[in-house]
């Protein structure tokens, strides 16, 4: 018997429903596209993510792998099943939900465990929740919810006039926790186009288009190519260095770069067999990414003081080091994802983003449009972590609806993310560093090549923070660092975490441990001993206030220690096989927009029912910046401020820019502080160019 | 999708097999991964309603498992020792929503070289039980499995079960495997240990090494030079990398390169054996 034609009979959430899908339909695709239960996520349709874990006769299961007719008369539960179970109040306490896409899958794998052990202990926690992913919170603090499941902790809630230093019930949390928040992915009005996009297999790689028209009346579909583009199809993060077509016009410089996009009825645009695209790739030699860019070189960063080579001559000791480091994927666990549609003469695109003026800016450039006319509504970010900075699908479903009046939405595979998206830069790394007799940092010299890849994205940001940083907190008073951001026809590299320095530290911490054994001290107290102090000047020459890492570094002393005596008496028994050592490293990263200034503009307005309302535009990709910032601005509205009482949908049409990346929670907060203090005019602007400090540590660096 | 058929008999079953020649499908944990559609291209034969093919049960020669099985089923059935190994990769294979869906039989078809259920079933000396609307046979796992995603399985034919003799469901077991992390991971190498002790001495052992070779391997010198020994604190250190070298051929891949993969496999199955060790000196 063939059932492809019967409809199958499901129970999910205890209420009977009929799918008319293919019987091997995956079942995440069912609860989301049929039945609208878009509360269970899908991040990598490959099992590999488990965000999509739902229960079956109370089982987990990833819906993404299993067939809907596997489940025809069994009892399905979804996040939306829930229907206030205590875990999801422990979630909110315990600030289990950061960005909040993994939070589904994560409360379903551990209701199922709970509902056979209602009292697990960690081991048992780890392994129930072994099979999601969660990039924002590093597990503890939702292995921690779920053992709290039964807690009676109070419920957070601030004191009026002391928000900043209480923990808060994250503002945004109930949607993530319920399965109610929106992902680009969760928003699809009826009549959308579906759109793909055709990638190039390799690079370098030239094509031709075959008889496009033929092809898509034949498959009933639109082709779109460079050629529909209307505006300028280049587009970057750093105008000056703006290099990158939303569709490529001649060639492909890196494998997986779009070159057309077909659109369609979703059924017809799903069943395509986009091998048929009328496309024929053509072998390139390897030759200069960028005519005009020589030797493929971006451009360098170089940082100096004093005579590095001279006080390196005249050290005690000095190590060189080499070091590579590999792309690094973000993979945060939401795929890019949104959908455009037209409001009267506006093109509304609705997508994940970090950074929604910059995606407005770009888009309308690319459509030749007045930035006016392009409305920017960020949707919930499931993680971002500086990917999704820089534009991926805005310009393509865009053109998709401004071409036909039509709603366009487009959903990116787990591979078309990874191939089509930037990654951290891959380094080659040099470095040599000096010590006089007593263990004191003469001299760095730091030199790498940063791989940018095809396009320039945040290259000249990481070539420039790179020298900056290299050096650590410490005091060096000879220094010369440069580094360089350089192309190939591989992955873009953008931003992600620290935008180079990381990779830079890697290095510099390394030649430490080095030059701490050549003088024979302690790690921790050579770092120590070489910290920046008040008043230090960094290689860059700036007087530093208020540093912290000689506290850091102190506040360790005892834990190190009581390390290293372990790891010793764990070496003791040579007949353990595993062997036990301890490390120690620092990073310090200057917030901000390196070199340029990094404006922020917040409004907080009275209510009529006499509330404090905060207007602010950043994006909350969950590293809280939702939260942190009502709560700072709270904070110091003395007397008045509730840190659960605030606005913060930051789309285009009502919220000012404020930059972008990690440290705008740090940025914006000085700027909500001193708007909340100075009386919570409405429209009252402030610029936030310093006395950030303090709030620093209420931040999560989420860049 | 064209075609599909989900029957409850193994007799339908098989019939559409032979008339349709479709891909038989249980848990699919490796059937989606491999596509980017939205279902699977048919025609699709789903074994998992087949009431005789799942579920573990004793017979009069053996242990039976059946084609249906799935790890997290594996996992709850009362076995006895011999089959700790097995469990132990149960829990680690994938993650707890791969284990529900995912089956036994179905590691087996899909032949990777990481396959977790492999070395546990070589060390348990399995054989697999293939049927077909022409018949039954049964080979030896050893001759099933002929390569990376290469079996003796006939386009008509379905594994039904898995079996398990009485000579070698004795003894006590250990299962370790390597990753890059704990959970959601393919192994960089993996090995089980099946040591039969008797009056202190080892009278049988049976090594087995995966993801280090194109098909996962017994260790015949090893497991020679085992025999014989009292059971004691000596027994880790009788592996020697020669005794794998005979066998194995691990590879550079992404996880690891071939020299760690096989420094590693054999710290393993010194760990492995030193895990008996201690789980012998306990009982005794």
């Amino acid at each position: 018997m063939n059932r492809a034609l019967d409809t199958i009979p499901l129970r999910v959430n205890g209420q009977e429903a009929a799918s008319l899908s293919s019987p091997t339909r995956r079942l995440s695709e069912v609860l989301r596209e049929e039945l609208r239960l878009r509360g269970t996520k899908v991040g990598c349709d490959a099992g590999d993510c488990g965000a999509c874990t739902v229960l079956v006769d109370g089982a987990p299961v990833c819906a993404c792998l299993t067939p809907v007719a596997q489940v025809a008369g069994r009892a399905v539960t979804t996040v939306e099943g829930l229907l206030d179970h205590p875990l999801q109040e422990a979630f909110l306490r315990h600030g289990a939900a950061q960005c909040g896409i993994c939070t589904p899958g994560m409360l379903m794998s551990a209701v199922a465990l709970l509902d056979h052990t209602p009292e697990p202990d960690r081991g048992e926690v780890e392994e129930a929740l072994g099979g999601v992913l969660c990039r924002c919170t590093g597990y503890t603090k939702i292995i921690d919810a779920v053992m709290d499941v039964h807690g009676r902790g109070a419920p957070l809630s601030p004191v009026p006039g002391g928000a900043v230093g209480q923990p808060v019930r994250r503002l945004d949390g109930g949607p993530k926790v319920s399965g109610a928040e929106s992902y680009g992915a969760d928003h699809a009005p009826d009549g959308a186009l579906l759109v793909r996009a055709v990638r190039a297999p390799a690079a370098p790689c030239g094509f031709t288009f075959g008889d496009l028209d033929a092809w898509a009346a034949a498959q009933d579909v639109m082709v779109f190519t460079a050629s529909a583009i209307p505006g300028e199809n280049r587009f970057g993060v750093i105008p000056s260095f703006a290099d990158q077509p939303a569709l490529a016009e001649t060639h492909a410089r890196f494998s997986g770069e779009a070159v057309a996009l077909v659109a369609g009825d979703p059924a017809l645009i799903e069943a395509l067999d986009l091998d048929t695209f009328p496309v024929q790739w053509l072998d390139m030699p390897d030759g200069p990414v960028h005519a005009g860019r020589a030797d493929d070189l971006l451009i360098t960063g170089r940082v100096v003081r004093g005579n590095a080579a001279s006080a390196l001559a005249g050290s005690e000791h000095v190590i060189t080091g080499h070091m590579q480091t590999p792309y690094v994927e973000h993979a945060y666990i939401e795929p890019e994802a949104g959908v455009a549609w037209m409001e009267g003469e506006t093109l509304v695109i609705r997508a994940c983003t970090q950074a929604p003026v910059m995606d407005r800016d770009d888009t309308a450039k690319i459509l030749g449009l007045e930035p006016d006319l392009v409305r920017i509504i960020p949707a919930a970010a499931g993680g971002g972590f500086g990917s999704k900075l820089d534009l991926s699908l805005q310009p393509l479903i865009g053109l998709v609806t401004l071409k036909t009046g039509r709603p366009a939405r487009m959903i990116y595979t787990r591979s078309e993310s990874m191939a089509s998206t930037t990654k951290r830069h891959p380094a080659v790394m040099t470095a040599r560093a000096g010590i006089d007799k007593d263990g004191r940092l003469t001299g760095m010299v730091f030199d790498g090549d940063f791989n940018t890849g095809a396009y320039a994205s945040w290259g000249p940001t990481v070539s420039g923070r790179v020298p900056v940083h290299a050096s650590g907190p410490y005091l060096v008073p000879h220094y010369h660092a440069e580094a360089r951001a350089v192309h190939s026809h591989q992955a873009i590299s953008g931003a992600f975490r620290g935008f180079g320095v990381p990779q830079a530290a890697i290095m510099q911490e390394t030649l430490f441990d080095g030059l701490a054994e050549c003088a024979g001290m302690d790690r921790l107290a050579f770092r120590r001993l070489n910290a920046l102090r008040d008043g230090d000047r960094t290689p860059c020459g700036q007087a530093l206030q208020g540093v912290g890492i000689a506290a850091c570094l102190d506040a360790l002393r005892g834990p190190w220690e009581a390390a290293l005596a372990r790891a010793a008496a764990a070496n003791e028994d040579h007949r353990k096989p595993l062997c036990h050592g301890v490390g120690v490293a620092s990073c310090w990263y200057g917030c901000g927009n390196t070199a340029l200034p990094n404006p922020s503009t917040i409004r907080v307005g009275i209510t009529t029912e006499g509330r404090l309302c905060l207007h602010q535009g950043a994006t909350d990709i969950g590293q809280g910046s939702n939260t942190v910032i009502a709560q700072i601005c709270a904070g110091r509205a003395a007397g008045q401020g509730r840190a659960d009482r605030a606005g913060y949908e930051p789309h285009t049409r009502l919220r000012q820019d404020v930059g972008f990346a990690s440290d705008l929670c740090h940025g914006q907060g000085g700027v909500a502080g001193r708007a909340g203090a100075e009386g919570a005019y409405p429209g009252a602007e402030q610029y936030g160019a310093g006395g950030r400090d303090r709030d620093r540590k209420r931040c999560l660096d989420r860049d | 999708m064209t075609g599909f058929l989900r029957p409850t008999s193994l007799t339908e079953a098989l019939a559409y097999l032979d008339k349709t020649r479709a891909t038989v499908a249980a848990g699919c944990t490796d059937l989606f991964p491999a596509t980017e559609r939205r279902d699977l291209a048919g025609p699709i034969l789903d074994v998992t309603a087949i009431e005789e093919m799942r579920g573990i049960m004793k017979g009069a020669v053996g242990w039976r498992i059946g084609g249906a099985t799935t790890w997290s089923d594996v996992l709850a059935a009362d076995l006895p020792p011999a089959f700790d190994m097995l469990k132990q990769a149960a829990r680690e294979v994938g993650s707890v929503q791969i284990q529900t869906a995912g089956t036994v039989a179905g590691n087996l078809c899909n032949a990777s070289p990481a396959a977790d259920g492999v070395p546990n079933l070589l060390a348990l000396d399995a054989s697999v039980r293939l049927a077909s609307s022409r018949g039954e046979r049964v080979m030896p796992l050893t001759a099933f499995l002929r390569g990376p995603r290469q079996t003796a399985l006939a386009p008509d034919e379905i594994m039904v079960s898995v079996e398990v003799p009485d000579a070698a469901a004795r003894g006590i077991s250990r299962f370790l495997k390597l990753g890059a992390r704990r959970y959601l991971v393919i192994s960089i190498a993996m090995v089980s240990v099946r040591i039969e002790v008797e009056q202190g001495r080892i009278s049988s052992a049976y090594v087995a090494v995966g993801a280090c070779s194109a098909v996962a391997r017994r260790v015949p010198l090893l497991e020679a030079q085992l025999t014989g020994m009292a059971m004691g604190a000596d027994v880790p250190g009788t592996v020697q990398a020669a005794h794998l070298e005979a066998v194995l051929s691990p590879i550079d891949d992404i996880r690891a390169d071939a020299a760690y993969r096989g420094a590693a496999a054999a710290e393993l199955v010194r760990r492995a054996l030193s895990d008996l060790v201690i789980t012998e000196s306990r009982a005794a």
